[in-house]
């Protein structure tokens, strides 16, 4: 067979130049790594609300009712009720958190006090409202709770919460943070646990959890509203949240995040791209001497393209499925910091993603491999012999003569400066990688560094506090206040 | 006189303001002959080579080797005729220095499509031939210059071209390497191999060829036998 020679020259070139190919798998590893995070950043950047929502499918309408259970789960059998999850037994507490300082600093940082929507619930998931379990787990246990890790009070796991507005004052521990992207609550526990928090005499109220057929604008929720008003006792629904609602706050802070962690995964990608073509096209380069002598002795064309592209393609394989893993690995901090700043409880690398940026890749080596090496081929075997001792003798000729004219540098600085002016192509790329690179490094650690405050931020973000003077207004009354830092 | 080699009129001009490279050559090569092709650095002797051996092209005129016209030739048609009809050998040896002494002569065979039982005992024939079988697995770096040379030889010769072609075989090479180099390509000669052999040294194209032309400015300027031993 004849391919045979081009995989034995293909071998022992790759064999005899081990520091090129692991130059080659190093770099298309990094770049693998740093586009399946940028393209990763940039596909859950898109609507990251929308994907949210649709991946845990988030409640259309979340209702609070004293209606009785029976009641409630019949709504759930309503014409237009895509799906319902519920009754889940709810009560509104008054709760004193110890506040967990932010990473990286020590020492109390305050008390939370204030009002929190406690809802019983056997699990996270369910056909509506499937709540994302960001650490510790779920509250199965009398005494235990799950906070909201969203835009809540931040209290670290085994923070003991103390509830106020119950006599005997109970205390519960925190086993876990979760998200609901629709914001059902602050705080979930097992649904026996709900009757020691209700306050003596409360009613005994329950959430109801919708996805409508048709939710897609106000006039059409507020019509599934009206509906579920009239199917339920008059009176009986004490208060209902759209989702549209939701989605506007969330996006509304989500907005100014988006263009910058679009722009780090944009730059990511293109330096990614060049700085593959330049390794791979320089390995090629450095071997046109070689596929000169391979011509010499009969390599046709096709085969040293062959020769070549299998060099290049095997360290890159190798880069392309260390690269996504380390990509995939990467991505859970940064990605969960986004998630934290958007709000939206876990974004993931898309598996897409995962498929399209090695293929990519590997596509991307093969092409800057093949271009090269057909432009190699095609040249006699002796112009591919000369050109590989040395650059084409009219390339930076001039600028050799400007500078070896200025007599204000010594003449070997001149002739080192005048080196990329011999290969002006691969300088420009050289370059460009490393603009943006430079580029790309200052944002990732700007953007990282941004992240960090702005998660931090949101854990002291203004919250409703009731505050309680001694003798003075009535007991409930809420003060807007902002919280400590 | 049967031909193995003619060329018609041949010019090689490679910037189009500069003087030729080679210029209007026209030149016939019988076959089992040996030619030696002199002349001082940058006459043209090197380029004449290449322009046989199809690793460059003519800008106009007519190279042809046995049955192929040389100069029409497709990349891919190239590299066919050049792993059939020649050997080639050159002054630096442009041996693949990650490959083996017995996997840069077996290549040139594979290349061919030779079944790899005849091209292994090819190529212990010619190991043994070229008294380089202690160096089969050593890589061309570890072996002297002389060594490298014949392994180069070997590897012209691995595919039994009609047509040996050496540039400079012992410009590279002491004075004694290069006395045994040029014994061995007169041996190739005595056995009937046809060698053009482009050399800039009197002595050795004198002892080794039975012909001599000398190219001056790229254009022939002479022609003559030398009465050398076959």
């Amino acid at each position: 067979m004849r391919g045979i020679p081009a995989v034995r020259a293909a071998r022992s070139g790759l064999s005899g130049r081990r520091v090129q190919a692991m130059v080659i798998g190093l770099v298309v590893l990094v770049s693998t790594a740093a586009s399946t995070l940028a393209l990763g950043l940039l596909v859950d950047s898109n609507a990251p609300f929308d994907q949210a929502f649709a991946a845990q499918h988030g409640s259309d309408v979340t209702a609070t009712s004293k209606a009785t259970s029976a009641q409630l789960a019949a709504t759930a059998r309503r014409p237009g009720v895509a799906a319902a999850s519920g009754p889940f037994p709810e009560a509104t507490v008054t709760a004193t958190i110890p506040l967990a300082p932010p990473p990286g600093q020590s020492g109390p940082l305050g008390v939370f006090q204030g009002p929190l929507t406690v809802v019983g619930r056997a699990s996270p998931g369910g056909p509506v409202d499937d709540l994302s379990l960001i650490s510790g787990h779920w509250a199965t246990q009398p005494g235990q709770v799950v906070l909201t890790d969203a835009r809540g009070p931040a209290a670290g796991i085994g923070t003991q919460i103390t509830v106020t507005s119950v006599p005997g004052s109970p205390r519960l521990t925190v086993v876990g943070t979760a998200t609901s992207i629709t914001q059902t609550a602050q705080a979930w526990v097992a649904p026996a646990e709900i009757i020691a928090l209700r306050a003596p005499g409360s009613a005994q109220v329950a959430q109801m959890l919708y996805r409508f057929a048709s939710a897609g604008t106000t006039a059409q929720v507020n019509a599934d509203i009206a509906a579920l008003r009239a199917a339920l006792p008059p009176g009986s629904v004490l208060g209902t949240q759209s989702w549209l609602t939701v989605k506007l706050q969330a996006t509304g802070s989500i907005a100014p995040w988006v263009p910058f962690i679009v722009a780090f995964g944009l730059i990511g990608l293109v330096m990614s791209v060049l700085v593959v073509a330049n390794v791979v096209s320089g390995a090629v380069v450095a071997g046109t001497r070689r596929i000169g002598v391979l011509k010499s002795i009969g390599f046709s064309p096709a085969q040293v393209v062959a020769c070549y592209v299998i060099q290049v393609a095997a360290p890159a394989l190798l880069g392309c499925v260390a690269g996504v893993v380390a990509g995939n690995l990467l991505s859970v901090p940064l990605l969960g910091q986004t998630a934290q700043v958007y709000g939206v409880g876990t974004l993931a690398v898309p598996v897409w993603v995962d498929v399209v940026v090695p293929l990519a890749m590997l596509g991307l080596a093969g092409l800057a491999a093949v271009l090269l090496a057909l432009r190699a081929g095609r040249m006699s075997a002796v112009q591919a012999i000369a050109t590989g001792r040395a650059p084409r003798p009219a390339h930076g000729y001039a600028a050799h003569r400007l500078l070896g004219r200025a007599r204000l540098l010594p003449r070997p600085v001149t002739i080192g400066l005048a080196g990329p002016f011999a290969r002006p192509a691969r300088t420009v790329i050289t370059l460009a990688a490393i603009v943006f690179g430079a580029v790309a490094v200052t944002f990732g650690v700007g953007l990282g560094a941004s992240l960090n405050r702005v998660y931090n931020d949101l854990s002291l973000t203004s919250e409703q506090v009731q505050v309680n003077f001694p003798g003075g207004s009535a007991p409930g009354s809420l003060v807007q206040g902002a919280g400590p830092g | 006189m049967d031909t193995l080699v003619q060329l018609i009129d041949v010019t090689k001009q490679y910037d189009q303001d500069g003087a030729p490279a080679v210029a209007h050559v026209s030149l016939e090569v019988a076959p089992g002959e040996a030619l030696a092709v002199m002349g001082p650095s940058g006459s043209g002797k090197s380029t004449l080579l290449n322009l046989i051996a199809g690793l460059d092209r003519p800008t106009s005129g007519e190279v042809r080797v046995g049955g192929d016209r040389v100069d029409q030739l497709s990349e891919t048609g190239l590299a066919r005729f050049r792993r059939r009809q020649v050997g080639m050998i050159f002054q630096f040896f442009n041996l693949l220095d990650d490959m083996t002494v017995a996997d840069n002569i077996a290549l040139p065979a594979q290349l061919a499509g030779r079944p790899a039982a005849e091209s292994r005992a090819r190529v212990d024939e010619l190991l043994a031939a070229l008294r380089i079988a202690p160096h089969r697995d050593a890589y061309p770096a570890r072996l002297s210059g002389g060594e490298r040379q014949r392994v180069a030889i070997a590897r012209a010769l691995v595919n039994r071209p009609a047509l040996l072609l050496a540039d400079e075989p012992t410009g590279a090479l002491d004075t004694a390497t290069g006395q045994e180099i040029g014994e061995l390509l007169l041996d190739l000669n005595s056995s009937g191999q046809t060698l053009i052999l482009v050399t800039h040294n009197p002595d050795l194209a004198a002892r080794y060829a039975g012909r001599v032309i000398e190219i001056v400015d790229g254009r022939l300027a002479s022609d003559a036998a030398t009465g050398a031993r076959r």
